[in-house]
């Protein structure tokens, strides 16, 4: 370093001294930023000769700026190494292990799938398909007011498919092995018996259950199939950037059927010694509510003494195990610049958790060795009778884990190195390692190589064991002569340990895992992501682990796709945002111009070349009464006529939608635009068993619920005219069929029920048509629109049978803008939907009105009171949020059918 | 079992912190390796999320960056 360079700590030390009182610190920051955003334009400026530089840079203001300010032959001038300094006294060193968990600020959308492959069940082929996660995160994240940022998230998961309830001795068959093809479909036996030696070693048994004389020590999962269930969590997070550091305040909710969790978390990082230093500290709190119902058809074989004061009943006779938990969470850690291009990071976390702290769907099978069954014992050896307990965990955990990463930047090949340690242990007796290593390598034309190693190794808890032995009975019947009743005497808790468990993630057991991320960045601050990974738990990874635990090995993979909108940059490399719709050729418009929230392919854009991505969600509510047309049915009507032929046992109470659909619109031409729409769908449904009906299906299960990818639109619209501010275009369209058909009710029942209601399936089905004209217009703070489109079925059939019906709309919308930046709309829409063609042509339950094909489709009207915001200044101008509840207003419903309750749309559009 | 100290575990953090402090840091200037997007901390934070979602349903320890959230993990 030269002598003559400034101490910028010396600097940055004076100006911390004497500024101490709130108006003098306002001024400070905003000093900070004023200077920050002169060593921005400075940067530009100096840049400014070779615009392709200038195309290239998509990196956050303050990232560019310290690009530029790389080391250089000639030395900096001292303006800039001020002005360096005055941008490098922002915080940003916040460690990768805080960073994980916090929002990132920055707007993203990642689709993500996680699959598993079949577990090994030794000759027994499950019919159950492994599980498999569909996740889908949406959030929005930009900052304001220079020091504040904010982040809000939504994320949802869909599971279903095959999982462990438990762990037996194969020689039990409970995945059903004594069918005559070894093929497991049905419930699986959690109940049974088990033949022991004198060493109390598992005998061997033949396909009918009898035993042989040979040991069999293998053990196997026993294999059920979890519930389709959906996860919808809300999260958003606010924070703010300090002389000395920053601030983040989170928190959110998790939803699903049966948990539910609120969170907060307080994160903060302190800068120490010029930004060589960073403390870093994390606070975080979670309530969790457990509310789980227990599969009706393994209620009678669950024993669920151990947590009897925890279990009761719904208003449907469903069995419940309820609880809640609480989780604290204390962070510390510091990051280090050791030299130009490596950075120290260091971690510990202290987590405390009490409360009901169980898997409620995991049961360990207990063989009780009672005496008066030994009869039936082995010469020798001893009968087992083989019973599932709820498992048992202790009411409270304690775990420590300290890590560390290094990272290190190799300017030769421009490579970023990042490997970490992390060790982890609790008071349940678990120990984890969890070592990773990954590379960040630019691979030319903007693409990004990440590939990453992973290795995690863990010994099992305390309370762990694949299934335990009990010399005592399950139960005893006692008579007592003085009052001639009898009594029965279940079994002893002291007879057991404490606690228990055959979860296999408390077991020991190691994984490895690998994958890449292949990121592409577009420019203006939008980055395109691919990533995938593989992931493999044996028992042969775990460090001193045993083979005989090797029958829990299995892998998975995982798939992701995202976008990444740095709004920030997106606006401060001068990209043109909102360029299309603020400044077109015809000039601003205002915020009523637009069509309402609700309204699909209802405008262009204007500028050929230009991007628009869009993100509608759409949640609507049916509840209340059962309608025939339009007047209330009863429930006689109900039961006789509904499900005619056959007799209705149980109709809808309640029925949500939630869609999340993507739009991606692009202008080739002024006068063709073209869209395509992936969506996202999840539903859920209440029933009640009808008086006087029939039991079915649905009496036992009074919810169901499906999600997943939805149909894929692809539209083209075409410009008609357009005469000052009156214009109309063409839209023709077609849907792919992407969405699934084939949702079943749950597998895991006494018989295959077969496909779930048609209106819960996740797609059409069918090819169709999507055909529209739309008009729009506008006089001063005055706008209006119409249009009239459709859906016709381009196939008689899906691939279940059956096609939806075609639909016909027509709307009418009006606009004032109340200021230059808000409008409110109202619009009229009228829809007949014609009813469902065909039926399932495989089993399906017709006990509910869903279950019949006739109760779809009518004539609808709705009104929609709408509110769109469109951006007129900073950063995110021109762009617009709109808002708009769809309110019934009358009904014809074809058959009988839920009473609407209504819809609320959210749009957001960002043009570029 | 036999179980692994944590003390080593420790002793290995505050060596390398310690380490780390007594390094020469860069000045202000000279950090530009850190601005690269790859460099980043938080890059691919949404991938990062979806793995530890993944790693916290599977495996029996909280990880070193969990927090609030993630549901019930029960299946």
């Amino acid at each position: 370093m030269a002598a003559t360079e400034p101490r910028p700590g010396a600097l940055r030390g004076r100006a911390d001294a004497t500024v101490r009182s709130p108006a003098g610190r306002r001024l400070q920051r905003r000093a900070r930023a004023l200077v920050l955003r002169l060593a921005f334009v400075f940067e530009r400026l100096r840049v400014g000769a070779t615009r392709r530089a200038l195309r290239q840079r998509s990196e956050h203001p303050v990232r560019v700026a310290l690009q530029a300010l790389a080391p250089r032959p000639a030395p900096p001038s001292a303006c800039l190494r001020a002005l360096t300094h005055a941008a490098l006294a922002l915080p940003m060193l916040a460690s990768s292990l805080v960073q994980a968990s916090s929002l990132a600020g920055e707007s993203a959308l990642q689709i993500g799938r996680y699959q598993e492959g079949d577990r090994d069940l030794y000759g027994v082929t499950s019919a159950f398909d492994p599980i498999v996660v569909d996740v889908l995160e949406v959030g929005v994240g930009s900052t304001f007011s220079d020091l504040w940022r904010f982040d809000v998230r939504f994320t949802q998961d869909t599971w279903s498919g095959a999982t462990p309830v438990a762990i037996a001795p194969q020689a039990m068959r409970g995945n059903r092995p004594t069918s005559p093809d070894g093929v497991s479909g049905a419930t699986p036996y959690i109940e049974g018996s088990l033949y022991f030696d004198a060493n109390l070693s598992v005998l061997e048994t033949d396909g009918f259950g009898n035993w042989t004389g040979q040991v069999d020590d293998q053990l196997v999962h026993t294999i059920s199939s979890a519930s389709p269930e959906t996860r919808q969590q809300f999260e958003g997070s606010l924070g703010r950037d300090h002389a000395f550091g920053d601030f983040e305040i989170s928190g959110g909710v998790s939803l699903e059927p049966d948990f539910t969790s609120g969170f907060f978390d307080l994160t903060g990082t302190l800068d120490l010694d010029a930004g060589r230093t960073t403390l870093e500290f994390g606070l975080g709190y979670a309530h969790g509510s457990t509310d789980a119902t227990i599969d009706h058809d393994a209620v009678p074989y669950i024993d669920t003494r151990s947590y009897g004061s925890q279990v009761g009943y719904d208003a449907l006779g469903n069995k419940l195990v309820t609880g809640t938990r609480n989780d604290f969470r204390l962070r510390a850690g510091v990051v280090r610049l050791l030299d130009r291009s490596t950075r120290l990071e260091a971690t510990a976390a202290y987590g405390h958790a009490d409360g009901y702290l169980a898997n409620p769907y995991k049961v360990v099978e207990v063989a009780f060795l009672d005496p008066s069954q030994q009869f039936l014992a082995p010469p020798g050896g001893y009968y087992g009778d083989v019973h599932a307990l709820l498992e048992r965990r202790p009411d409270a955990r304690n775990e420590i884990a300290i890590g560390g990463r290094i990272a290190r930047y190799v300017e030769r090949s421009d490579t970023a190195l990042r490997v970490g340690y992390a060790f982890g242990w609790d008071d349940w007796g678990i120990e984890s390692q969890t070592f990773d290593f990954d590379i960040g390598q630019p691979i030319g034309f903007g693409f990004m190589l990440s590939p990453r190693f992973r290795y995690y190794t863990q010994n099992a808890a305390d309370f762990y064991s694949p299934y335990l032995v009990s010399p005592q009975a399950y139960q005893t019947i006692v008579f007592d002569p003085g009052s001639g009743s009898v009594s029965v005497v279940p079994w002893n808790p002291a007879g057991l340990p404490a606690d228990y468990t055959s979860d296999h993630r408390l077991a020991g057991f190691g994984t490895l895992g690998g994958g890449a991320t292949l990121a592409k960045d577009l420019g203006r601050g939008i980055g395109l992501s691919l990533g995938f990974d593989y992931y493999s738990r044996a028992a042969a990874y775990q460090i001193g682990g045993s083979r005989r635990n090797d029958f829990m090995d299995f892998d998975a993979y995982t798939i992701s796709g995202g976008l990444v909108i740095d709004l920030a940059a997106l606006s401060l490399a001068g990209s043109g945002l909102a360029s299309d719709h603020a400044s077109g050729a015809h000039g601003p418009e205002h915020a009523g111009a637009r069509p309402p929230a609700g309204v699909i392919a209802g405008h262009m854009l204007h500028r050929a070349g230009a991007f628009m991505l869009g993100y509608r969600s759409e949640y609507s509510r049916a509840s209340g009464d059962m309608l025939k047309s339009s007047t209330v049915a009863t429930t006689p009507q109900l039961v006789a006529r509904a499900c005619a032929p056959f007799l209705c046992g149980s109709a809808p109470q309640e029925m949500t939608m939630s869609m999340h659909m993507f739009e991606l619109m692009f202008a080739p031409t002024r006068w063709l635009n073209l869209m395509i729409m992936p969506q996202y769908v999840s539903m859920e449904m209440q029933l009640v068993p009808l008086t006087g009906g029939p039991v079915d299906v649905h009496s036992q299960h009074a919810e169901h619920s499906t999600g997943g990818w939805g149909d894929l639109p692809m539209i083209a619209l075409v410009r008609l005219f357009e005469v000052d501010e009156q214009r109309a275009h063409l839209g023709l369209g077609i849907s792919a069929p992407t969405g699934s058909v084939s949702e079943t009710l749950r597998l895991t029942h006494q018989d295959f029920q077969g496909y779930i209601h048609y209106g819960m399936q996740l797609g059409s089905g069918t090819w169709d048509l999507l055909p529209s004209l739309t008009f729009t217009g506008g006089h001063r703070r005055w706008s209006w629109g119409t249009q009239l489109d459709g859906v016709v079925r381009l196939e008689a059939r899906n691939d279940s049978g059956y096609a939806l019906g075609d639909r016909f709309r027509a709307q009418l919308w009006g606009g004032f803008a109340i200021t230059p930046w808000l409008s409110g709309t109202l619009r009229g829409v009228y829809t007949w939907q014609d009813a469902i063609h065909g039926e399932y042509d495989g089993l399906h339950p017709v006990g509910s009105p869903p279950d019949h094909p006739s109760n779809y489709g009518g004539l609808f009207w709705d009104v929609g009171f709408g509110l769109r915001a469109t951006v007129p200044e900073g950063l995110l101008r021109g762009q617009s949020l709109a808002l708009e509840w769809v309110q019934p207003v009358a009904t014809h419903f074809n058959g009988f059918q839920l009473e609407r309750v209504g819809s609320l749309v959210v749009d957001f559009e960002l043009t570029f | 079992m036999t179980r692994r100290s944590p003390r080593g575990a420790w002793v290995a953090v505050v060596l390398v912190v310690w380490l780390g402090v007594g390094c020469a840091s860069p000045e202000p200037w000279q950090r530009s390796a850190f601005a690269r997007p790859h460099m980043a901390p938080d890059a691919d934070a949404p991938g990062r999320r979806l793995r530890a979602h993944v790693y916290q349903s599977r495996e029996g320890t909280t990880p070193l960056d969990g927090s609030g959230g993630g549901g019930c993990g029960c299946y």
